[in-house]
């Protein structure tokens, strides 16, 4: 039907509109922030009244969650994890292309692969850090790394220190970096996949996950993302 | 040609027998007939700052070679002893590099463009400079840096393709490219999109673009304590010696912060503060569970 059908045929005086299609965006709707409940229990528990709190976060760095936190207080390390273990593979991958044959490339397991990773990575001094933030993270990580980043995270976590960790409870549809918006919102920041998810995991597998830790409270978003938080 | 002829009425006046002169170069000219004149313009008309001055041809100082390849330009007050990169653009750069920062030239004349307070120097791409770096001017890193660069007055940028592999202090650090090592800015440092830094970074003031990749500690300096060092200073005493070192205090303390000049993108920490206006969501929480009034 042209344009003309339709002006000839519609009521008098009513203008018609293109909309298009489909549901809005989240950003469009509301700027893709969420309640984030374990921020405000994580900010509980990693503040200390006569101390200068230090946190490690292992996701990408941004100005407002610096800030957020450099503003109450707290020292700040990042260390972008995703970033860092997909570059290294990327590394080992490229390396193992240039390797001649029969050099010993076929020998790479992935548990070696996670051992050499950890050699770079999450150096820290033992009893360093108040909390960790851990958002979006250990969903894709490998199987072989993510006890070793247990263990290495336990160690660097002074006695009662913190881990705030979220978890899906379906498959993700993207990507998400997240930035610390206030004191209980985060920005969910889409970014391009540095890895695949991994698996979804169920309450007692997380519980197993954090095994040498001691459980605090768990939090379940209406998004259906777990916000988790274990203590040393 | 008829359009620059100046359509301003001269009188003709007797000077003094014997000799005519111009007016502005009191040089000797063709005589007319037996008596002698001079021209001579209204005195409404006249500017007596002009005919008193003799025109010099202007020189101005050539701008600092910034853009090109493997030029190292040096600031003119650095000493060369203390500046590797004065040493550096001597082997490298083009003839042209800096030599005319003293040219005889531009030395005594007033119509010289002045040298600006802190001269940009610029390891250029394709240069690979390795040991200690110091100065005041500003410096550019296009290509590569490893040891220690110390800019205590000056602004250092690390271009996109710029790799350091040092410990960098100055007053203002801008990162575009690559850094292997602390950043330590008495004013502010500067995190673009596509920077990578693995290090320490400790400044008074911050600014993170996004997609920024940063791999360590971020620690807020008090500005306070850094001793301030304005262009003018600069200007007026180049070679004066390092002002006094940053004193590692993070915003825990009370601060007094200095305020940002005019770049909105630079955030200063608010200084964390016991009171509780300004205590946060956790405070006032532990707070109200040591009343008992329980959350």
């Amino acid at each position: 039907m042209s344009w003309t059908a339709k002006s000839r045929y519609g009521p008098p005086g009513t203008v018609t509109t293109a909309v298009k299609p489909g549901p809005k965006s989240a950003v469009e709707a509301g700027g893709n922030v969420r309640i984030s409940n374990g921020l405000k229990e994580f900010l509980w528990l990693t503040t200390e009244e006569s101390k200068q709190g230090r946190i490690l976060d292992l996701g990408a760095v941004f100005q407002s969650t610096v800030m957020f936190f450099i503003e109450r207080g707290f020292r700040l390390s990042t260390e972008d994890m995703m970033r860092s273990w997909k570059e290294f593979l990327l590394a080992e991958e490229e390396g193992l292309r240039k390797m001649k044959v029969g050099d010993g490339g076929a020998r790479v397991s992935q548990g070696m692969l996670a051992g050499k990773f950890l050699e770079s990575n999450l150096q820290y001094p033992e009893d360093n850090f108040n909390g960790v933030l851990a958002w979006d993270l250990f969903d894709y990580l490998d199987a072989e790394l993510l006890p070793r980043v247990m263990d290495r995270l336990y160690t660097i976590l002074r006695p009662g220190g913190a881990v705030l960790a979220s978890f899906h409870s379906k498959t993700p549809e993207r990507f998400n970096r997240y930035k610390v918006v206030d004191g209980q919102n985060v920005e969910l920041i889409p970014s391009p996949t540095l890895a695949v998810h991994g698996r979804i995991f169920q309450n007692r597998e997380i519980l197993d996950i954090f095994g040498k830790f001691r459980s605090s409270k768990t939090f379940v978003g209406r998004d259906q993302v777990r916000e988790a938080i274990f203590l040393k | 040609m008829a359009a620059f002829v100046p359509r301003r009425s001269y009188t003709i006046v007797q000077s003094h027998p014997g000799s005519i002169l111009h007016p502005a170069a009191g040089l000797p000219i063709t005589p007319l007939g037996g008596k002698l004149y001079m021209w001579r313009k209204p005195a409404d008309a006249k500017n007596p700052s002009q005919s008193s001055k003799v025109p010099e041809p202007v020189v101005t100082a050539p701008q600092a070679a910034q853009n090109s390849a493997a030029v190292v330009t040096p600031a003119p007050a650095i000493p060369a002893a203390t500046s590797n990169i004065a040493q550096a653009s001597t082997q490298a750069s083009a003839p042209t590099s800096a030599a005319s920062y003293s040219s005889p030239a531009t030395a005594g004349n007033p119509f010289a463009t002045a040298p600006r307070a802190n001269s940009i120097s610029v390891i250029g791409a394709g240069l690979k400079i390795q040991g200690e770096i110091t100065g005041d001017s500003d410096l550019v890193i296009e290509g590569e840096a490893h040891g220690r660069i110390r800019m205590m007055n000056g602004r250092v940028t690390v271009a996109a393709n710029g790799r350091v592999n040092a410990d960098i202090e100055a007053v203002e650090i801008s990162v575009e490219g690559s850094v292997q090592g602390g950043l330590k800015a008495s004013d502010r440092v500067r995190l673009g999109a596509s920077s990578r830094v693995q290090g320490s970074v400790m400044t008074p003031r911050i600014a993170i673009e996004d997609g920024a990749k940063l791999r360590g500690k971020v620690e807020m300096i008090r500005a306070g304590e850094v001793t301030p060092v304005s262009k003018a200073s600069i200007s007026a005493n180049p070679t004066s010696s390092a002002p006094a070192r940053t004193t590692q205090v993070t915003a825990a303390a009370p601060a007094v912060m200095t305020p940002a000049p005019t770049a909105a993108a630079f955030v200063t920490p608010k200084a964390p503060d016991a009171t509780p206006a300004n205590t946060t969501e956790a405070d006032r929480l532990k707070a109200a569970a040591a009343r008992g009034s329980g959350n």
